[in-house]
């Protein structure tokens, strides 16, 4: 099992005790042989996913207005790609 | 093919999709799935389907979706009431309120399955707080009124 205790997925200590923004936690990358991509939610967007560039799809269900063509997420979450 | 992955963590988690190629020995293109969780273990399941659809089978996505059911656990259908007439409010609740709001339904004869209370039912413990959920708002629903 891997495990983060700490949570140290926000930030780290930079050499001057400053804190940086980093992306971090438990992760695993997959391949797919296609582009097609569907599943994920819940939000206000089209069903074919999208390429998230610096700003991910997120899995954590939230209860905030709709946004029309966004990746933030409402409602439900589903963790199935 | 059809592919599937399903990631197990509560934990809040970021999905990253980029392109995916390599050149090597021929040309592949793709996708690159990469799911980052803020705590918790790692546990992730991988499904997948190449079967033919015929008259008599589901089809690929259909055997995803079963394929997952067998690791989240298989719907249940709907309790028969769920299915009727609900009315939800956002809105100052009381014990008093909620079966006024019975009896008017009653009073003009339109049949009502679910009354639902929005958050103020729950006890209030300041703005800071927020809510304590599973407990009722002391001073709204009393022994007396509940009862």
């Amino acid at each position: 099992m891997i495990v983060n205790p700490t949570d140290s997925l926000y930030y780290e200590n930079g050499a001057n005790g400053s804190e940086t923004d980093v992306w971090k936690g438990i992760g695993l990358g997959f391949q797919m042989p296609t582009t097609k991509l569907f599943g994920l939610g819940e939000r206000e967007d089209t069903l074919l996913l999208k390429r998230t560039n610096d700003s991910p799809y997120e899995l954590f269900a939230r209860d905030k207005p709709h946004r029309p063509g966004h990746k933030e997420s409402l409602y439900g979450s589903h963790p199935l790609v | 093919m059809t592919q599937a992955v399903t990631w197990i963590n509560a934990a809040q988690t970021w999905v990253f999709i980029d392109d995916y190629s390599e050149t090597s020995t021929e040309t592949k293109t793709g996708s690159n799935i990469n799911f980052v969780s803020e705590s918790g273990s790692l546990e992730f399941f991988l499904f997948m389907s190449s079967a033919k659809r015929t008259v008599h089978t589901p089809n690929r996505v259909q055997r995803m979706s079963t394929k997952l059911s067998t690791i989240s656990g298989f719907s249940p259908m709907p309790p028969i009431h769920t299915l009727g007439y609900h009315f939800s409010k956002w809105d100052g609740v009381s014990s008093d309120i909620i079966i006024q709001r019975s009896k008017n339904f009653t009073l003009n004869q339109f049949p009502v399955d679910v009354l639902w209370m929005d958050i103020n039912w729950a006890q209030n413990e300041g703005d800071r707080f927020g809510e304590e959920y599973f407990v009722f708002n002391p001073l709204n629903f009393t022994e007396d009124g509940i009862a």
